[in-house]
């Protein structure tokens, strides 16, 4: 999967969560103060995304430097891919 | 309405006067004298219970050679009371040692909060200090590797089920919504074999304000840098810095005392937190550096924090805090005082004095609907870590 099809999956995964206009959703939304994703949706969000890539998100990670728009996140899971990739690997 | 503890009834002042660390002559007198009154022994058992002091007063009570003086079976009660949670305290510092000496391992740092501390190292005696779980704060993130190294010491990151006595395993989204929606971890759980100890509890705080709505942000990595070691039970521990630590008991305090979640669980007003600052003032009053703290308080703008706690502090003990400590922090308007509610909301007033609302469990009656229904809808709106 690359980064182009990563970012619109989690682009995808936003917009069901948010309750603004699709439309007016990018990659540099923030989630919280554009978006409205509070808390208890940002925890579905998070839920969607390990299922949808397979990574296992750590509580750790949840920080705006992984989780404040679909640009970081999409970073977020290419790491997570590439980490589990070389453990496997 | 009583304004001062000199107003209070007798069974509620020696409440409050045998919460106190230390007693002068005049509290010695007030305690004699009103235990040789008639009282009404069942408030002050609810009371004693209720505000986590009924030990401070059984061991103030044997110091002052009061016991023949009051009721055999009212005794016996404190007594019972006292041997338990010697032998529950006891075991949360041998867990402590457990705990530390893993952390160490790990290279994690991790201080310890409020009672289990006090217990350990402030309050006179080991049972007079009661808690129920171990407080901790950590760097969150540190967060994964605390609760593996736990899990390795046989904890579960779960809900404890007090009917059938089993730990459930809390699932990848209640734990993720702990750490989303509040201060803390969802909560690690061990069962022993003590019946005194079913289950020990290890609370994981990685701030120590609230998560929402709160307009302060005190940096928990700022405080765990300057955090300092401290043995407790043979272990090497870390505690927050003596002014950092106070900061901390005010917040804590403050936050349960002001804020609609806590008042609706009658979790707001307890004697135990304000003894807990003044004893603890007591005990280094030498080593708090005042000016540190004022200077820290201004930086962060939460003067009105720890006013609040060291008011309610001075009004209950007189003279804890130094007259140009309150200067420096009194707020222009003092009205919050008494008022409670939602961080950036307009606030609700209590119809009843401090007095009244802390020995009063029927102020939760008062609260306004009205405030309990903001506080949903703002803490849905407001919280988040993004």
């Amino acid at each position: 999967m690359n980064e182009l099809s990563i970012k619109s999956k989690v682009l995808e995964i936003l917009k069901e969560n948010s309750e603004v206009d699709p439309g007016n959703i990018t990659e540099v939304s923030r989630i919280r103060t554009d978006l409205g994703i509070d808390s208890i949706k940002l925890v579905d969000v998070v839920m969607s995304i390990e299922d949808v890539f397979g990574v296992d998100v750590d509580i750790a990670s949840l920080t705006p430097e992984n989780f404040s728009n679909a640009q970081r996140i999409t970073q977020y899971i290419i790491k997570k891919m590439e980490n589990t990739a070389k453990e496997v690997g | 309405m009583p304004q001062t503890i000199h107003e209070l009834s007798n069974e509620r002042k020696l409440t409050i006067l045998c919460s106190k660390g230390t007693l002068n002559e005049t509290d010695v007198e007030m305690i004699k004298s009103i235990v040789s009154n008639r009282l009404d022994w069942k408030d002050i058992l609810y009371q004693g219970i209720n505000h986590r002091t009924l030990n401070m007063m059984y061991y103030h009570f044997k110091n002052l050679g009061l016991l023949d003086k009051i009721e055999k079976e009212i005794i016996k009660v404190m007594k019972n009371e006292c041997k338990v949670y010697e032998l529950r305290n006891q075991t949360y510092f041998n867990e402590i040692k457990n705990i530390f000496d893993r952390f160490n391992e790990n290279g994690i740092k991790a201080a310890i909060l409020k009672g289990n501390f006090l217990a350990a190292k402030v309050y006179p005696s080991i049972e007079t200090r009661t808690f129920n779980d171990l407080d901790f704060l950590i760097d969150v993130k540190d967060s994964d590797k605390v609760v593996s190294v736990l899990e390795d010491a046989g904890y579960i990151q779960g809900e404890f089920n007090e009917y059938s006595g089993e730990i459930i395993p809390g699932t990848k989204k209640q734990k993720l919504l702990y750490r989303a929606a509040t201060h803390e971890l969802m909560e690690c759980l061990k069962k022993t074999d003590n019946p005194f100890v079913p289950v020990i509890r290890v609370d994981l705080n990685f701030e120590v304000l609230w998560k929402g709505n709160c307009p302060y942000k005190i940096e928990t990595a700022e405080l765990l840098e300057r955090a300092i070691p401290v043995d407790i039970g043979g272990a090497t521990t870390y505690i927050l810095d003596r002014e950092d630590f106070l900061i901390q008991l005010a917040c804590h305090l403050y936050k349960e005392a002001a804020l609609i979640n806590w008042i609706n669980e009658l979790r707001d007003l307890k004697v135990y937190k304000f003894a807990d600052i003044a004893l603890y003032i007591e005990k280094f009053s030498d080593e708090i550096n005042w000016n540190k703290l004022i200077d820290f308080c201004r930086d962060k703008k939460c003067e009105k924090i720890l006013y609040y706690a060291f008011h309610f502090v001075n009004l209950m003990y007189e003279d804890i805090v130094p007259e140009y400590v309150m200067k420096a922090l009194e707020p222009e308007d003092k009205g919050y005082l008494d008022e409670y509610g939602v961080e950036k909301e307009k606030p609700f007033k209590w119809n009843y004095d401090f007095f009244t609302r802390i020995f009063e469990s029927d102020r939760i009656l008062e609260v306004d609907q009205d405030a309990t229904k903001i506080r949903f809808k703002e803490a849905k709106k407001e919280s988040g870590i993004i």
